[in-house]
């Protein structure tokens, strides 16, 4: 076959860098340096000994970078008259959030499942409330809660505090799955009850399998909400359960001798690191996860 | 000996009454299509006949007892969905097990029964498949087999072809016939298309807003439809209609009369009122034949040939009227032509109760 020879504008359209497309670009790049010039600055400080902080170079890099401040933030800073560093902290913060996270989406993936499948009488008045539930302001509620948790022995514990994050997890797990499952087909539901599967059944062997995504979703809202939280654990912990943010504030606003701004900074990032890591490690699914939940099951 | 008895079924939801004193008497073996437009209660009905739907009053007897109040998986039923619904994590094997090992069944029953099925249904090399690895038809296919293991009386169609393009649903609608002949299990059908009623079901009920208008052979549906409704829900393109009186033997409109010689009338005797007289397209000729009287000239308005058959469509009293006529028709656009009409074909029906006469 014989090869015409076409005229005028024809195949792809040629890609032009516009003037718009530049000004996206340096958007993008200030808002992008905006964001990392505290963390490079806790970085380096962090790495630097104090006489060189002394000498107020804010951005200057390290002369002689050391992870001396690094382990002294893990193992031996001082929070009050404690001098074992914020390690105490991450093991109480591991402790709480991870039988919080667990518990919270289970029963919250429980509570989505039999809202949107097993309709019942008062059912969306129930959702209603539930959502009501993530409106209210908690500093309303904490007096009470400590009177409650105090009548039933378990305030100031690690129980106590497992038990509160799990009820402010509630709503928004509720919420999450309860809109995942609704987007499924219903017809999946029905074919299972024609199967002959129960209420428990359906839930883990057909139902689980399929929420995948929303509960990678699931677990870094709630990982990254409990471990960053401060206030609750402040209050129901208990001295003994105090979490890594509570433990970061004491040792960085003790008054008592030097400043020791690098041990500070890395203190902070340790305590960072675990959203951070998550962040990081499961973007990706995240993303995929919520368009997941927003498209198609 | 009835397979399915629905006696005074009533559903209403909150203000809306969807299915109304439904009475229906399935035979066993037989193959009942459901037909009727959107929103008019036909899945409603198959979703009650599986116990997916609380009803409101009545009952419902599935071989001969009564399942009104039992769960799905014990009124001896399988169901086939419109979106298929296979459980997508599990592979066509697991899907055409799961029920049977909820059951508890033994393990060499449960193989016996899916290698059964997947026989049938020829899906032999795509057990270790998942869905999404599937074509649309495929999945239809594996969602039939888990009614089949289910080894069960009576199988409940929830439009099942719907989401299969047009060349898939005429293959598979030949399969569920050949299924249903082998098999001889009682088969509740759902659907809003025609043809597949038509060409499958030993019995229709067309229904409209929770009723059942006409229930009958497909046969009888077509050439004598029950009433208004039905005449003009059945056939493509639907029944012409002209409105006029019947005086004795003639239908008469305007001046004109139409001699009915040959009509067969629900009751004899004296007729003298309003009435709609319907003819379907395939019933009228473009010229004189046996037995035909002549209806009217008029210009040809829109032609749509078919291939085998050509559509002709022309005004008349105000209403669009068309003709069925063989593709070999030469005809030109805006030609005249004279309509003749087959007295013996002909519906007549009351203006008042839309009932034929």
């Amino acid at each position: 076959m014989e090869q015409i020879q076409l005229t005028g504008p024809h195949g792809p359209k040629p890609k032009k860098t516009t003037v718009s497309r530049l000004g996206v670009y340096l958007f993008l790049f200030s808002a992008a340096v905006f964001f990392c010039i505290p963390l490079y600055v806790m970085l380096i400080t962090s790495l630097k000994g104090m006489p060189e902080i002394r000498l107020g170079e804010l951005f200057a890099l390290p002369g002689d970078p050391s992870f001396a401040a690094w382990v002294k933030a893990w193992g031996e800073a001082c929070s009050g008259v404690e001098c074992n560093g914020i390690q105490t902290g991450f093991w109480n913060s591991v402790k709480i959030t991870i039988p919080s996270v667990a518990i919270s989406i289970i029963l919250g993936s429980i509570n989505g499942y039999a809202l949107s499948f097993w309709r019942f009488k008062g059912s969306n008045v129930l959702f209603g409330l539930l959502l009501f539930g993530a409106f209210v302001p908690f500093q309303v509620v904490i007096f009470p809660l400590i009177i409650f948790l105090r009548e039933v022995g378990l305030y100031g514990s690690l129980t106590g505090i497992i038990l509160i994050h799990t009820i402010f997890g509630m709503p928004i797990m509720t919420l999450l799955f309860r809109n995942y499952f609704s987007s499924l087909p219903d017809e999946l539901f029905k074919a299972a009850r024609v199967d002959g599967a129960n209420f428990w059944q359906i839930f883990f062997q057909i139902m689980m399998p399929l929420s995948i995504p929303v509960t990678v979703v699931a677990v870094i809202l709630q990982t990254t909400g409990i471990w960053n939280d401060y206030l609750l654990g402040l209050i129901f912990a208990g001295r003994e359960n105090l979490p890594m943010t509570v433990q970061l504030n004491n040792i960085v606003a003790t008054t008592f001798g030097v400043r020791e701004y690098n041990v500070n900074m890395a203190a902070t990032i340790l305590t960072a690191l675990v959203p951070l890591a998550i962040y990081l490690l499961s973007g990706k699914y995240f993303v995929r996860g919520i368009a997941a939940g927003a498209v198609k099951g | 000996m009835n397979s399915i008895s629905i006696k005074e079924l009533d559903l209403k939801y909150q203000d809306a009454h969807v299915l109304k004193h439904l009475n229906l008497d399935i035979k066993k073996g037989e193959f009942l299509v459901l037909l009727g437009s959107s929103g008019c209660g036909k899945s409603t009905l198959l979703n009650c006949i599986a116990g997916l739907l609380d009803i409101t009053a009545g009952q419902i007897w599935i071989n001969d007892r009564n399942v009104t109040w039992e769960e799905p998986k014990d009124r001896g039923i399988g169901m086939v969905f419109q979106s298929y619904a296979l459980y997508p994590q599990m592979t066509v094997e697991k899907n055409l097990s799961f029920g049977l090992k909820v059951k508890g069944m033994a393990k060499d029953e449960i193989r016996e029964r899916v290698d059964r099925a997947s026989k049938i249904l020829q899906i032999e090399p795509l057990l270790h498949r998942k869905p999404s690895e599937l074509s649309g038809g495929q999945r239809q296919r594996v969602a039939i087999g888990r009614a089949l293991v289910r080894d069960v009386d009576v199988f409940l169609f929830d439009e099942p072809l719907s989401n299969l393009d047009a060349k898939l649903r005429a293959d598979l609608r030949v399969e569920i016939k050949r299924l249903h002949q082998q098999l001889k299990n009682t088969m509740v059908y759902v659907t809003h298309d025609q043809v597949e009623a038509l060409t499958l079901a030993d019995r229709i009920a067309i229904m409209k807003d929770g009723e059942i208008q006409q229930l009958s052979t497909p046969a009888d549906i077509y050439h004598k439809p029950c009433n208004l409704f039905v005449a003009q829900f059945i056939g493509s393109p639907s029944m012409n209609l002209l409105e006029g009186r019947v005086v004795g033997e003639n239908f008469v409109y305007q001046d004109y009369r139409v001699n009915l010689m040959g009509y067969e009338f629900i009751n004899q005797g004296d007729h003298d009122e309003n009435s709609f007289l319907g003819i379907r397209p395939e019933h009228l000729a473009l010229g004189p034949r046996d037995g035909y009287v002549k209806l009217t000239s008029a210009k040809i308005d829109i032609l749509e040939p078919m291939g085998d058959e050509t559509i002709v469509w022309f005004d008349f009293m105000g209403r669009k009227w068309s003709v069925k006529v063989h593709g070999d028709h030469q005809l030109k656009w805006d030609e005249d032509v004279d309509i003749y009409l087959d007295p013996k074909k002909a519906h007549l029906f009351s203006k008042q109760s839309e009932v034929r006469l």
